[in-house]
Formats: C-alpha cells, structure tokens, sequence
C-alpha cells in the first residue's frame, strides 16, 4: 500500500493463482486500485510507483508469470493500458515480454483484457497465448459435479 | 517482445473472463480487510 501526494490510499497486490496445469504453476495475478474509490488526480508518481513495485516483485519471481484481467466497465482501461506500457518500454532491455489479449464481442460496448507480462527467457510469447486460450476453453467446458 | 492479439470470445469465455474480474474484486475486499486488521 502507498500513500499518493494527493492523500490517495493505493493498494497493490499479487496473488499466486493455484492451478492444476503445470504450465501456469507461476501464475500471479496483478491487481492495484484506489481503496476509497476517490476522484482520481493526475499524479505521474501513481504509474511510477506501481512500475517499481512491478520490478522490485520480478526481482524476487524472476519466473513468474504476472496477468492482470480487467473490463472495460469502469473507464480506467487507459490508464490500465499505458501503465503496463510503459512499464513494457522501461523495461525493454531487461529480457521481458508482453502479451496483451483483447476480447471483443460483436456488437457489445464492454470489452475484456488480459495482459501478460513475463521474463523471455522462462516463457515463450506464443507458447503463453495458446496455452491461456487452451485453458479458459477448458474452464468454459468444466462442469461442478 | 511484445505482442497484441483480439479474439471474438465465445459465451462460455466471458462467463470465464466475467468469473475472473468477480474473483479479483472479491480478493480485493480481502486485502484491505487484512490491512485494517494488521493496523489495530
């Protein structure tokens, strides 16, 4: 948690994501947010901050497989966006990948995305998409007894 | 290397796409609650 200039409470966290397939036995979630749902103030140490916060977590987990998975209902998929970007572009000589898949359903507003982020020398950039589309396939097949 | 793709999603997915935003929000109530604990 960090505290912004402006009084902003903001949360980040990672969470191990348990999963069967071996694949993702390295998936962690990325989630930050502003816990008082407070008007958001243009602050560029916002982005800054997250972005090491990123990086120092990498410095751990060099093996980790980060995602974030959001929708676009609450208008904030830009600032989501550029901030991945350019924790991308800061990072481009540190041997990382970015993987950003978006789905869009014909006539429908709201859209979804999942983002990847990940060191190129422990995963494979397409290997990654297929697997995640392979798995949500199977999710949307599970049935509970 | 960075890499964008789009898909069409199919029904099953978004409910998929759909469970996995409702499960973050949930984790999120779970981590503030944690915090305000570990401050009393």
């Amino acid at each position: 948690m960090f505290i912004t200039k402006h009084g902003l409470n903001y949360y980040v966290a990672f969470k191990k994501m348990e999963f069967e397939n071996n694949y993702f036995q390295n998936l962690y979630s990325i989630d930050f947010w502003e816990v008082d749902n407070k008007k958001f103030t243009k602050d560029n140490a916002i982005e800054a901050t997250i972005i090491e916060i990123i990086f120092d977590f990498f410095k751990v987990f060099p093996n980790v497989l980060l995602h974030y998975v959001c929708d676009s209902m609450d208008n904030k998929q830009n600032f989501r966006t550029k901030l991945f970007d350019n924790w991308y572009n800061k990072s481009i000589n540190e041997g990382f990948s970015k993987l950003d898949i978006n789905y869009e359903i014909p006539n429908e507003t709201i859209k979804y995305k999942l983002e990847f982020i990940f060191k190129s020398e422990f995963y494979d950039l397409n290997e990654v998409g297929e697997k995640t589309n392979s798995q949500l396939e199977e999710f949307s097949s599970y049935k509970p007894n | 290397m960075k890499q964008t793709i789009t898909i069409t999603p199919n029904s099953k997915t978004v409910a998929t796409l759909q469970k996995m935003i409702s499960l973050k929000k949930e984790y999120r109530e779970i981590v503030v609650a944690k915090v305000k604990a570990s401050k009393k």
